[in-house]
């Protein structure tokens, strides 16, 4: 589990906190596992803070990212660290720890995250393992609705249909999103 | 097109899974399957040819030499999990790793020739779901092709996938994993292999190792009741050796299934490589403890003499190469009374701190200076063919050197003895001992179901004194049983140590970032600060990952005694019976909470 932010009271006074998951209970046997899951959050915050510092660097080169499908790869790339170091299981709150508490504004350009905000780089580090070459021809509402179904991504013949559809009829993100979701009744 | 017997939609990815490096299961799987079709025993013009085919992007493996696949070896080959191979003396046994070749294949098309003994020819072409072998040749997929004209087998996987490509390509990695793993054929039978990805051939030759400083062999050497080792040799080199041929390799017919690594200091184990293979008795038993992937053995009976048994040497060979140094260890039983110990003392120094049912605490266990250290079993609950084994470690913390009995007993509930052993044991003053107390195997035939106990009695041989004594229980195919739920026995002044960051995200500090802690909450829990300098320079100090866990949670002990100091001072100044005199007595209470803290996990 990755750091999280947690309301504590400290002196009945109510303070946000960066706070770890785990606990040490005494005298519950698990005092080791305890430590060495402390050390693997430890690990995860360093990793997140290291992603971090490329971001901003992303950010700052995509200034007109709405418009940029490749300022949401190169953002997905960078979340693929969460692969490569083997925390894909904790990739959820993960998300939640980039976007919502330390670069919000990044990732949904206000300082509030959206509802599903865990979607967004959910969705970006989903780009980042499509082929490039298919990357440029959907704009990111698109993907945004293609990589929220996992049966239809995965299926290279669909997605393959699904993107010369889009580009053959200029489909909008509505419309397509229909299509997927018939696409996603037939597999 | 015919149907295969069971639904094997992804059943290739699902293999290609359980491998660690799917181009090193490649090579595996391929020659493995060659090999045990070599046509003589010692592989008389065995040859493995690898070559990619750039203009129809196809992998193809050919083997001379063997025996192809008459009607009956072709029909298993065309199943999964036809377990027929694995009573017979191959290196296969499930048929799993041809599927391995259709993962690589974006199509998953393979197709597969192979002409046997008699001349007859056979082709087949599928995919991991579907195959055939009728209606259809080579021709029809690959236009121009010359037909398989030797007796053999060669296998076409076709249009390898992308991404796949670049790493599968590089024929130095390939060409090594075929050295470090076949080095036993390539150097006993003369076993040829090519690997052509570029247009060249080129022969995988045995890698280049080291000058010897040091060799150790043992020969036919008995496992009691397993089988015999017929060649365990270690060797000590001069320089480092290649990373892929370090530790000593577990052969089975040839192939290196895993290599043991040897836990040493870095500059000694870079340094040491070597290999085991056994007799047929023991190279059939291990494997059917052999993963399906050939990457390594489950931990059953077999494997574990095996893996103990080498690990003896390996230790006795280590002590041969290395200048002699006592180990110093701390004991996994410390850190268990550690973590209790912020409880424990203020039960002893301020139990008025303490909260919860009112039933005593349990007294603190004696501390002996001649004590079983360490005694407990490798798992709590056993099956039949599972191994127990038994860590035991014996402490002489005196100013003198001791000679100790020590009495091993393990038996079960009904009172049958299961082991019975007795130890005779020189310490040196302020050492320990390991007492290396052999396997123990569990048989059907023999061994009840149920309850067990081990025993440990340290004995004083001069006046038959009993010293220190041990126990613990595990269950032999039966369920242990469960804690009932509910509140733990005993009082407590914390509950649990949680950890919080004192510098935020920005690089600011919250207001308690330079405190070790924050006040302990009504229901026991001490929030630590994690990136204090004190806390993050305790972990960064320790040597190593026990000494460091120590650390840890001696620092949390301390972070919880202050919180005692701090309660103390409170309920005293509520009685209003603060003064000097008593801050300084709860002060020097708080000291020798700490000192006795740092006394027991030292």
């Amino acid at each position: 589990m990755p750091i999280r932010k947690k309301k504590i009271k400290i002196d009945g006074k109510e303070i946000e906190v960066d706070a770890y998951d785990t606990r040490l209970v005494p005298g519950s046997g698990k005092e080791e596992e305890a430590i060495e899951s402390l050390y693997r959050e430890d690990r995860i915050e360093e990793e997140i803070h290291k992603a971090v510092k490329k971001i901003d660097i992303v950010d700052q080169e995509y200034w007109h990212r709405k418009k940029d499908i490749w300022f949401y790869y190169e953002i997905g790339k960078i979340l693929y660290f969460v692969e490569q170091k083997g925390f894909v299981k904790e990739r959820n709150l993960i998300w939640e720890r980039i976007s919502n508490n330390l670069r919000p504004k990044v990732f949904f350009g206000k300082d509030k995250p959206p509802k599903n905000s865990k979607r967004y780089p959910e969705i970006m580090y989903l780009l980042a393992k499509q082929n490039k070459e298919d990357i440029p021809r959907l704009t990111w509402s698109h993907w945004f609705e293609i990589l929220q179904y996992p049966k239809v991504y995965e299926n290279r013949q669909v997605l393959n249909s699904l993107i010369v559809e889009c580009e053959a009829k200029h489909l909008s993100s509505t419309q397509l999103r229909k299509l997927i979701q018939e696409e996603n009744k037939k597999i | 097109m015919k149907k295969r017997a069971v639904n094997l939609g992804r059943t290739d990815e699902n293999i290609a899974e359980q491998y660690p490096n799917i181009f090193e299961g490649l090579q595996k799987d391929a020659t493995q399957n060659a090999w045990d079709a070599r046509l003589t025993k010692k592989g008389k013009d065995w040859e493995l040819i690898f070559r990619y085919v750039h203009d129809r992007n196809a992998l193809v493996i050919e083997d001379f030499g063997t025996t192809g696949m008459d009607e009956e070896r072709w029909e298993q080959y065309q199943s999964l999990w036809d377990t027929t191979k694995a009573e017979e003396d191959t290196l296969g046994a499930r048929g799993q790793g041809k599927f391995l070749f259709h993962y690589f294949s974006q199509k998953k098309l393979v197709l597969t020739e192979t002409v046997d003994q008699d001349g007859n020819y056979r082709f087949s072409w599928g995919t991991s779901e579907e195959w055939d072998d009728e209606g259809k040749n080579l021709k029809n997929f690959i236009p121009g092709a010359r037909l398989l004209d030797h007796q053999g087998t060669r296998i076409w996987i076709m249009d390898i996938k992308k991404e796949l490509l670049d790493e599968l390509l590089d024929y130095r990695s390939f060409i090594s994993y075929i050295s470090a793993t076949w080095w036993e054929i390539i150097r006993n039978c003369g076993a040829t292999f090519i690997v052509n990805f570029d247009g060249v051939d080129r022969e995988a030759a045995l890698l280049e190792l080291p000058s010897v400083k040091k060799e150790r062999t043992y020969q036919d050497e008995r496992i009691k009741g397993i089988g015999k080792i017929r060649n365990l040799v270690l060797r000590y080199c001069k320089n480092d050796v290649p990373m892929e041929c370090r530790g000593v390799a577990v052969q089975r017919g040839g192939m290196t299934v895993l290599r043991l690594q040897v836990q040493a200091e870095e500059s000694i184990k870079n340094k040491i490589y070597g290999y085991c293979n056994f007799d047929e008795t023991l190279e059939m038993e291990l494997k059917n403890c052999e993963f399906p992937n050939h990457f390594g053995f489950r931990p059953k009976k077999t494997w574990n003499h095996v893996r103990k048994y080498i690990g003896n040497k390996i230790d006795d060979f280590l002590l041969e190469i290395t200048p002699k140094k006592e180990k110093i260890e701390v004991s996994d039983d410390i850190l268990d009374r550690a973590v209790a110990l912020v409880n424990n003392l203020i039960g002893d120094y301020a139990p008025e701190l303490l909260s919860g049912p009112d039933s005593p605490p349990p007294p603190p266990p004696p501390r002996l200076l001649l004590r079983i250290g360490v005694f407990r079993p490798n798992q709590k609950k056993f099956e039949y063919n599972d191994t127990l084994l038994i860590d035991c470690e014996v402490i002489n913390e005196t100013g003198k050197d001791h000679d100790l009995s020590l009495n091993i007993k393990v038996q079960h509930k009904s009172g049958d003895e299961k082991f019975k052993s007795r130890y005779n044991l020189a310490i040196a003053l302020k050492t320990r001992k390991k007492v290396d107390i052999p396997i123990i195997d569990f048989d059907e035939r023999r061994d009840q179901s149920g309850r067990y106990r081990g025993e440990a009695v340290l004995i004083n041989p001069t006046n038959s004194k009993v010293l220190h004594e041990r126990a613990f229980t595990f269950y032999l195919h039966e369920e242990p049983p469960t804690r009932p739920p509910g509140p733990g026995k005993g009082k407590a002044f914390v509950s649990s140590f949680a950890f919080l960051r004192g510098k935020k995200p920005d690089g600011t500090m919250q207001y308690f970032g330079k405190w070790k802690n924050l006040p302990i909450t009504d229901k026991g829990v001490i929030h630590v600060v994690w990136d204090h300098t004190d806390f993050i320079r305790v972990r960064e100090v320790a040597g190593s990952k026990k000494a460091r866990n120590r650390e840890v949670l001696l620092y949390c002990a301390n972070c919880g005694i202050d919180e005692a100091f701090r309660k103390l001072l409170e309920l005293r100044y509520d009685d209003n019976r603060l003064d000097p005199d008593e801050i300084k007595r709860i002060k020097n209470i708080c000291d020798e909470m700490i000192y006795e803290g740092v006394l027991t996990t030292s």
